[in-house]
């Protein structure tokens, strides 16, 4: 059987099962996000939120469609020029971004800004399973210098995001980075190594600066800094804890009136939960289980491992982030700044990782994955 | 690597993020469910905003529903200093909270320095006029919340009894106090949702409470009776420079019910914590205590003036006692009117000699005589004639170890013997060795004369609802029948002769029947010089409507006997009082010769000189209109007045009396004809031939002049003849 095409895998169509998932997600996230948006909204700039999200859902369906029909292969033949335009453009950042919440991560072109270590993940998923695709570089598990290659240009781009002071970028690009060496064939112990380097190198950027000690603090027992650094985290568990089963009904969050901070950025899994309770929780949860299911079946049955790597690299970003985001919410780890995939309100957020789908779906054309 | 080991390890990473997704839910149903109440309580907790609506508390009236404490709106001033700090006009907000409402900046900046509370009290109780200068100036994080203001218009008038509250309206003191559950009311309130920055959320959570006002209060007490009590009682204290204050009880006999109630120092319940009274004041000064010292004193002191001395302090009675203990011999009928008593000036009482007060003794004395000497070994006679039993039984049965279960927290019950000895029964006798409330010996003494019945003493006549419509009335309560009607009429005969005769001379009124007894008490230890002089007067004698009791304690200025001090202030309240209740004044010929003067023409003078002319005689002006010459006066120049009438004086042509058509009061009982009559600017007098009280219900008009409907001038006398109702 293998290898040849059976009626259910239906080559060169895009797989169905993913779209409806990403659409789900997608509708989902608008809802949410706009239910979270609702107290400016109710104060009058109803029509200015709804402008703009729309504007950002249509941009992401537009990139989605154009990203699905584009040759995923045709990206690898021009990974260097990726890299180097990646990089370029972070560096550009700190040079010429300007300053919001804190820190510099965005750049502006013209009316619009957006934000470059968003599209810097897929970029890097792309490089990456080319790097570790190409016949001549593959060979990492063997070959030191095309291991070396590999670690510094994990360590150029990570750089390049962790100057723009944002660590959870950082974490991501190399937690995505590290994991596709992992599945590409790096051996344990060198994974082991590089996992204990990670940590002492977050534990050094942790204690090197101050509010990233107090999110730790805070984190430990929000509830004694309630009405400091552990306001936020505080305000999260109100919010999830008020839903109980079914929660209080859409648009009907009362921490979203101020008390979560970035209510429809960061914590708006935290409204999800309030409004739809246990129901509404687990539901975002396992919408995400089922894309990370269908997104690895596609990168299991790729037609070659080019695709399976960008398969899997993709699947990761949004996975991860997902899990990272959740379990900020729901206080399992320090507060780290990370958006939830489809449900923040992150434009740039939003196009890369529709930019991400679009390509995941085009790999699943030649995916020998059951279609419907 | 070929693509199976690929495949491998990304089923690898598949079960890590599965692990993952496991511990989300978790997490997800550890936080949902088991500390789902605990979080949900406390957001609740943070997204109400609970105002209070408060309750109009109920107003407190006198007998005749003159108001003497109300509420009157106010507001609570309130910052957010959350939003202040946000915002960050601190220092204008400090500016216009000092300058508007006289706060002080330290207290001001102490509370904005609290900037993880969302609102704090500046202010409370904030009239309306002031606020609005605050809310003019439309400062962010200034707030203002429904308050009630208390106020008490005639100031000090009653203030032991009616009491204050506090800033948050709750009762402190006296009836505000006891009664604070049913003045308060329910607050109500109004929940609503609110964001972090205090401003509401838009959907609907909102519940509103409605405020239940609280229930007015009508007492027994009588502003204009309260008033001459506490005037007089206030001049004794003044003249007689009391070193521990004094008190004052006007009760009706026949119901129990509180007339006046009044207390010396005392203090305007507007300003509760200021002493007004001058000799506190220099009582304090001669401590010479300085700083602190003289601080702690001070609050001393104002604890004390804030003290129902008529209520809460006993004390040893004296010889007023001695009414209770004549009425007991009468009653049993070991003693009669006839009986001679001797006395030598001392008694032998087992192994100890007893004085009487009068140490050159009071020879042979008939009961009465006895009484109105207040002879000590006349009622130690009586006493022992008794036995102790008997005595015990008639002390219990006048109330006199029982608290009366009057409205006023600190009732006390007084002292008595648990054994009574012979010794013991003698003094006793007279007034010492224990002690009772003035409200105890004023019930017990009410019940000696009005027909033997001990009345429950009342303050409260009825409760109304917030409106002031009466909505539960309260009936005299007979607390048991303690002598017969003869032994109480003789009482009263006796006692009349002890203001007439007796000790209790300075009680008496010219041209009333007042009966009464003396009381003067050395406090402990004996011979410590303090005393507490005392008199209880009743009136009118034969048929008591008013009895008072007025005590001074520690009198400072020579005299200190109960005859000398008490007696006289007595007499003037009753001077006072018994007029305005409608008695008028019944002269013997004799005595109606040497009060009764000539009305002197005071047409053409000017209001001062008519005074003072009418001064010289004894007369008093009410002068109307504001002209300067007097143009006509009533009554006309010629008329016998009785000294302290009063001659209107009319100033202003425009304002002269105009004429009235006489009203029919033939038929009306005494209340009914007076208002009558007045109501027309016409004068009530009672015919000669009246001599008894004909205020009660049982008489009415038989004949009255000039005749009904003519037309006389205004002021007029209408002499009315009132007989007894004829009853089948």
């Amino acid at each position: 059987m293998k290898g040849r095409i059976t009626p259910k895998e239906k080559s060169g169509q895009i797989d169905f099962v993913l779209l409806i998932i990403i659409m789900s997600i997608m509708l989902f996230g608008f809802i949410m996000l706009f239910s979270a948006n609702s107290p400016e909204a109710a104060n009058g700039g109803i029509y200015s939120v709804l402008m703009r999200q729309g504007l950002i859902f249509g941009l992401g369906v537009a990139t989605l469609f154009a990203s699905m029909n584009f040759d995923y292969h045709r990206y690898s033949r021009h990974r260097k020029k990726i890299l180097i335009i990646t990089v370029s453009i972070m560096l550009a950042v700190p040079l010429f971004g300007f300053v919001s919440h804190g820190a510099t991560r965005q750049i502006s072109l013209g009316a619009i800004s957006f934000q470059p270590s968003e599209f810097a993940k897929v970029a890097m998923v792309l490089y990456f399973a080319s790097f570790l695709s190409d016949p001549k570089t593959q060979n990492i598990t063997t070959d030191r210098t095309n291991l070396f290659k590999a670690i510094a240009v994990m360590g150029a781009i990570c750089i390049t995001c962790y100057i723009q002071r944002h660590l959870s970028a950082t974490v991501v690009l190399a937690l995505i980075i590290i994991m596709m060496m992992f599945v590409a064939g790096l051996s344990y112990r060198v994974v082991g190594f590089g996992a204990i380097a990670a940590v002492i190198l977050l534990f050094v950027a942790t204690l090197g600066t101050g509010y990233r000690m107090d999110r730790v603090v805070a984190f430990l027992d929000p509830f004694k800094y309630k009405q400091g650094i552990g306001w936020q985290i505080v305000q999260s568990l109100l919010a999830v804890g008020s839903g109980g089963m079914f929660g209080l009904g859409l648009g009907q969050s009362r921490q979203k009136y101020n008390y979560l901070p970035e209510a429809q950025n960061d914590y708006i899994y935290a409204v999800v939960c309030e409004e739809l309770g246990f129901i509404g929780g687990i539901a975002v949860i396992l919408l995400f289980a089922l894309f990370v299911w269908r997104g690895m079946s596609i990168a299991l049955k790729a037609k070659d491992k080019l695709g399976m790597l960008t398969a899997f690299g993709i699947t990761s970003i949004i996975g991860v982030q997902m899990l990272i985001n959740i379990a900020v919410v729901l206080s399992l780890m320090p507060s780290t700044g990370m958006q939830l995939p489809l449900f923040s309100s992150g434009g740039s957020s939003m196009i890369a990782t529709m930019w991400g789908m679009g390509i995941l779906l085009n790999i699943s054309k030649t995916s020998r994955i059951k279609k419907i | 690597m070929n693509k199976g080991a690929v495949k491998k390890r990304i089923k690898i990473m598949m079960s890590l993020f599965v692990i993952g997704v496991i511990a989300l839910i978790i997490k997800l149903a550890w936080i949902q469910f088991v500390r789902g109440d605990e979080y949900s309580k406390l957001a609740a907790e943070q997204q109400t905003r609970d105002s209070i609506i408060t309750a109009k508390r109920g107003s407190i009236y006198d007998r005749n529903m003159k108001v003497l404490a109300q509420s009157a709106t106010a507001e609570r001033v309130t910052v957010n200093p959350k939003q202040i700090e946000k915002f960050g006009n601190k220092e204008k907000v400090i500016a216009a909270l000092v300058d508007i409402l006289g706060v002080k900046e330290d207290f001001v900046r102490q509370q904005l320095s609290r900037t993880n509370m969302q609102s704090v009290v500046i202010a409370k109780q904030v009239e309306k006029s002031t606020t609005d200068l605050l809310r003019e100036k439309n400062i962010t994080g200034i707030y203002f919340e429904e308050d009630s203001k208390r106020y008490y218009p005639y100031g000090s008038l009653a203030a032991q009894v009616i009491g204050f509250t506090g800033s948050d309206d709750q009762g402190l003191e006296g009836l505000e106090n006891v009664l604070d559950s049913q003045l308060r009311g329910v607050d109500g309130r109004i929940v609503a949702a609110k964001d972090v920055a205090n401003n509401e959320m838009p959907y609907k959570y909102e519940n509103y409470i409605e405020a239940q006002d609280g229930k007015g209060v009508v007492l027994t007490i009588d502003e204009t009776i309260q008033r001459y009590t506490e005037k007089h009682l206030q001049q004794a204290y003044e003249e007689n420079l009391l070193g521990n204050g004094g008190a004052a009880i006007v009760m009706d006999p026949n119901t129990g019910e509180i007339l006046a109630m009044a207390v010396v120092p005392t203090y305007d319940l507007n300003e509760p914590r200021v002493i007004t009274d001058q000799l506190l004041l220099e009582q304090l000064e001669a401590l010479e205590l300085e700083g602190e010292e003289y601080d702690k004193a001070y609050s001393a002191a104002v604890t004390k003036m804030w003290r129902n001395k008529a209520v809460v302090d006993s004390y040893e009675p004296g010889s007023t006692f001695k009414t209770v203990v004549a009425a007991a011999a009468l009653e049993e009928g070991v003693a009669t009117p006839a009986d001679v008593f001797s006395c030598s000036g001392v008694r032998q009482v087992a192994n100890r000699k007893i004085h009487c007060w009068q140490h050159a003794g009071h020879g042979q004395q008939t009961f009465a005589q006895g009484l109105m000497n207040s002879c000590n070994p006349f009622v130690m006679e009586l006493g022992s004639r008794l036995g102790a039993a008997n005595f015990e039984k008639y002390y219990r049965a006048f109330g006199l170890t029982e608290k009366t279960g009057f409205t006023i927290p600190g009732e006390s019950a007084g002292t008595f013997h648990n054994k009574l000895g012979v010794v013991e029964l003698a003094t006793s006798s007279f007034g010492q060795t224990f002690t009772v409330t003035p409200l105890q010996i004023i019930s017990a003494v009410s019940a000696v004369v009005n027909g033997g019945n001990l009345m429950k003493p009342r303050i409260i006549k009825a409760y109304t609802d917030p409106e002031g419509k009466i909505t539960q009335t309260f009936e005299p309560e007979v607390v048991r029948n303690v002598i017969s009607a003869q032994t109480s009429q003789l009482m009263r005969t006796m006692m009349e002769r002890v203001v007439a005769e007796g000790t209790g001379k300075g009680g008496y009124v010219e041209g009333f029947r007042i009966a009464g007894k003396t009381g003067t008490s050395e406090k402990l230890p004996r011979g410590s010089g303090k005393y507490i002089a005392s008199f209880v007067g009743v009136a009118p004698a034969d048929n008591p409507q008013l009895v008072c009791l007025l005590l001074l304690d520690e009198p400072n200025a020579g005299a200190t006997g109960g005859g000398a001090i008490a007696a006289p202030a007595v007499g003037r309240i009753f001077e006072d009082v018994l007029p305005y209740l409608g008695y008028e004044p019944q002269y013997t010929e004799e005595n109606a010769e040497k009060i009764s003067v000539t009305v002197p023409n005071i047409v053409g003078l000017s209001t001062e000189d008519a005074l003072k002319k009418l001064d010289e005689i004894g007369l008093k002006i009410d002068p109307k209109g504001s002209g300067e010459k007097i143009d006509s006066q009533v009554p006309e120049a010629g008329t016998k007045l009785h000294k302290g009438s009063v001659v209107i004086a009319y100033t202003q042509a425009e304002e002269k009396k105009g004429t009235a058509i006489v009203p029919d009061v033939v038929g009306m009982n005494y209340q009914n004809a007076k208002t009558a009559i007045e109501n027309v600017k016409l004068v009530l007098r009672l015919d000669a031939s009246n001599s008894t009280d004909v205020s009660s219900s049982d008489y009415i008009a038989a004949t009255q002049s000039p005749a009904a409907n003519s037309e006389v001038a205004e002021g007029t006398s209408i002499y009315v003849k009132f007989v007894k109702r004829e009853t089948d």
